[in-house]
């Protein structure tokens, strides 16, 4: 056994309960996914939260935490370490501590396999889910890299990275101090420009930061160069102005040429369940994974995804729910449910796969809406600079619904149903602001008799309110659109081919739809 | 062959020296203590020559070796146990030696065994639930298993209880008769080390006062009494060698650091006349304690 991995045995056994943790944690993490795909209940938003807090808190956090722990362990800034009066060369010891983050960077991976083999992966899927999880942990890594090189301790590794970020902040601040002028909305392009930029910056000053601290332990140079690269990536992230990412740009901007969903069955389940499977390919990469909100970070996993949408039994009330089980490559199925009355869903069975109606469109470089026609904003992808998201539903019959943001406002579900002309229950809306177009999600939530709205912004926020309270706090405070904003019901309707849709390239929201019926 | 050797060697924190000019000789065998006052630089001499610091100035040779290229060739014939020392101390100590052991082919089992019953360690505790006696117990038994050529201990009684370094003294010496080899310890508890030591060197702000073998240095440094009677002495423009002068009542008392009786007699003469005067040995903590006392007051003389 050689002493390298002697070295790596003994990090895997020091961080043994460590790992533990974030194994649970990660499993936790599918387990709250997997829960909240399962329920169609308002509570799912807490467990949309958790998965939230798991994917985009936890595990980070977690992956950093592991990175200084396997360095501090044998740190190589200060003259008190022990492993510096022992026989092991800094080279060995940074070979070892290489082969003990890879290993442990494995982790993720190792947990999630299961879950992927559980959804039919194939070698290439599995392939490609490992590819992407592991390129997330090398960010990860990369960023924290440097910190724990100079950092002996976890507290002085929180210290650093705090440090980093507010330098790496003071060109926005003193760009907006100084009232220079600002930097509008990056192309997807350029903004993909600035990150490689700053990846490769960051990139290089690790290596050099590594090199010091192996070599001669300089920490106060590592440390002015850790602070002048946080600064300069600042400064790339706002100023940056050169687009070396034309060509991804162009094909951003048209995403979807080569786009196509190809229908592959459509059955009658068990318990009257509409079971429709299809493939959509040439999609924007994490598509189905923003499909239904979900944050994981098993993001920009493929460009392929497999829709399976399948109407739960008929609950009654003159309505069925579609339910969407979204297989994307690498990705773990996501699901989003769709209420449809039973003629739709029955028509759907029957009209399959012709009829089947929805529209993907994209803007990539801004927050815009580029739907089709009032009748049919079936679905999008809205970009900001920096993240994607593709949000599906289907519209039919504009009806125009103006909420009157009044006392005399409708407060149950029927009424505002009613007011839409909509069957009873509807609970599926879309919202859309007439002076700029952006289109909002909406959701009534019968039994909190309350409205949700998740907005089109980069973080989706959710607005949510009841209507009882609303009266009582006055209209006021609500953004002024919402009193002429317009309510679109959300339904299927037989319309054309997914690829007629998927081929037009670029689709513009017309005129705010006639009054509804 | 000299295990250690320094030359011109410097030391310079951004704005102090810690060593300067530091030279100094320690030869294969010997037992050698390096003793000053809380910050003279006694760690930062070690760290330097154990490649933990790269010298400012001048150089340093350990085993014959560049300090600054010190490597694991070096390593396996070295031991270093230090007060400041992070030990891993999640270990238990049989995992600490179960850790380090792999990392020395000459670690003798037959002694590690030993010495983890003579130290009374517990092998499956771990270390950061030892106290801090056994703690330095159990770096010490993690660096004599393997017979080092050259053991560094750097303040390794500081805050031990007298048991605790009783045995730790007598661990090293019972290995250190086993075979010849050079032990490096600092301390500032002069009264510990003159029990190991057959070597001493003194370091004060930096700067090495002296750095030779016990005897001879007790040999050469004597308290003096003059019974001067009622007659005022002469006391200006004392020799160098006469240190930590003072008077009370009818005597005149100093340490005299080359002592040499006939010389004593002739400058005693000369200045107290027919007084009578009295050399008596002393301990390596009287002449550490003269010596800093007279650092002292020449650095004082210096600023002012």
């Amino acid at each position: 056994m050689s002493l390298t991995w002697h070295i790596v045995r003994k990090d895997l056994l020091r961080f043994r309960w460590i790992l533990l943790l974030w194994a649970v944690l990660l499993a936790g993490r599918l387990l709250f996914a997997r829960l909240y795909f399962s329920i169609d209940a308002d509570g799912a938003v807490v467990l949309q939260w958790t998965t939230w807090v798991f994917g985009t808190i936890f595990l980070p956090v977690m992956l950093l935490g592991v990175v200084q722990g396997v360095q501090g362990e044998d740190a190589v800034c200060d003259s008190d370490a022990f492993w510096m009066t022992r026989p092991i060369s800094p080279g060995r010891l940074l070979a070892a501590k290489a082969t003990g983050l890879v290993l442990m960077s494995l982790l993720p991976v190792a947990v999630t396999l299961p879950w992927w083999l559980g959804l039919g992966y194939d070698a290439g899927q599995l392939l490609h889910a490992a590819k992407n999880t592991l390129a997330g942990e090398f960010l990860l890594v990369l960023f924290a890299l440097p910190l724990a090189m100079i950092s002996r301790n976890g507290s002085r590794f929180v210290m650093h990275a705090f440090l980093v970020m507010v330098v790496a902040m003071l060109p926005i601040a003193g760009t907006t101090l100084l009232r220079l002028p600002g930097s509008a909305a990056p192309s997807l392009g350029l903004a993909e420009s600035r990150y490689i930029l700053m990846t490769a910056v960051w990139l290089v000053a690790a290596v050099a930061i590594v090199a010091i601290q192996y070599r001669t332990r300089r920490t106060s140079l590592s440390l002015v160069l850790l602070v002048a690269t946080a600064f300069s990536c600042g400064i790339l992230a706002h100023a940056w102005k050169i687009d070396f990412r034309k060509e991804f740009s162009a094909r951003a901007e048209l995403p979807l040429q080569n786009a196509g969903i190809e229908v592959r069955s459509a059955t009658i389940g068990p318990g009257s369940e509409v079971m429709i499977s299809f493939t959509a390919a040439g999609l924007p990469a994490g598509t189905a994974a923003q499909l239904t909100g979900v944050e994981h970070r098993l993001r920009e996993a493929g460009t392929e995804m497999r829709i399976t949408p399948h109407p739960i039994a008929d609950d009654g009330v003159d309505a069925a729910v579609l339910r969407m089980v979204c297989h994307e490559v690498g990705q773990p199925a996501l699901q989003a449910g769709f209420t449809l009355p039973p003629a739709e869903a029955s028509r759907l069975v029957a009209g399959v796969p012709v009829d089947y109606s929805a529209t993907l469109e994209g803007n990539f470089d801004r927050l815009e809406i580029v739907g089709e026609v009032p009748t049919r904003v079936d679905a999008r992808v809205v970009r900001t600079g920096v993240s994607l998201r593709t949000e599906f539903y289907a519209v039919t019959e504009p009806a125009q619904l103006v909420i009157p943001l009044s006392e005399s406002a409708p407060e149950t579900t029927d009424e505002i149903s009613a007011q839409a002309g909509g069957r009873n229950p509807v609970d599926r809306y879309v919202l859309v602001n007439p002076d700029d177009g952006l289109a909002f999600i909406a959701r009534w939530n019968r039994p909190a008799n309350s409205l949700t709205v998740a907005t089109v912004s980069f973080f989706r926020t959710r607005l949510s309110f009841s209507m009882a309270g609303f009266e009582q706090s006055g209209i006021t405070d609500l953004p002024a659109w919402l009193a002429r904003a317009k309510i679109v019901k959300v339904r299927v309707r037989e319309t054309g081919r997914f690829r007629e849709m998927v081929d037009r390239p670029r689709l513009v929201l017309s005129p705010a739809p006639a009054a509804g019926r | 062959m000299n295990i250690i050797e320094t030359n011109n060697l410097c030391y310079r924190y951004s704005r102090a020296d810690a060593v300067h000019n530091l030279d100094l000789t320690i030869a294969a065998g010997n037992i050698f203590a390096f003793i000053g006052p809380n910050g003279a630089g006694k760690t930062t001499t070690i760290k330097v020559l154990m490649n933990l610091l790269q010298p400012t100035g001048g150089e340093a040779r350990v085993l014959g070796v560049d300090s600054r290229r010190l490597g694991p060739r070096e390593r396996v014939r070295i031991g270093y146990v230090s007060e400041n020392q992070r030990l891993p101390d999640w270990m238990t100590v049989r995992q600490l030696l179960d850790y380090c052991r792999p990392f020395y082919p000459t670690w003798d089992r037959e002694l590690e065994a030993k010495l983890l019953r003579d130290f009374d360690l517990p092998p499956n505790c771990k270390i950061k639930h030892l106290s801090r006696g056994m703690a330095m117990k159990a770096a010490l038994l993690s660096s004599l298993a393997y017979r080092p050529t050259l053991l560094v201990l750097d303040e390794p009684f500081s805050g031990l209880d007298p048991l605790v370094r009783d045995e730790f003294i007598r661990g090293v010496l019972e290995v250190s008769q086993q075979r010849e080899w050079t032990i490096f310890i600092s301390s500032h508890d002069i009264g510990e080390v003159e029990q190991l030591a057959d070597w001493v060197g003194l370091i004060d702000a930096g700067r090495l006062n002296f750095a030779e073998s016990i005897d001879s240095l007790q040999s050469r440094f004597r308290r003096i009494e003059v019974t001067v009677g009622e007659r005022e002495p002469d006391l200006a423009s004392l020799p160098p060698t006469w240190l930590d002068l003072g008077r009370e009542n009818h005597r005149v008392r100093f340490v005299e650091s080359r002592y040499s009786a006939d010389e004593l007699a002739r400058q005693g003469r000369e200045r107290f006349g027919d007084a009578a005067i009295s050399a008596h040995p002393m301990t390596l903590r009287e002449i550490f304690v003269a010596l800093a006392r007279a650092n002292r007051a020449d650095r004082k003389a210096a600023a002012a």
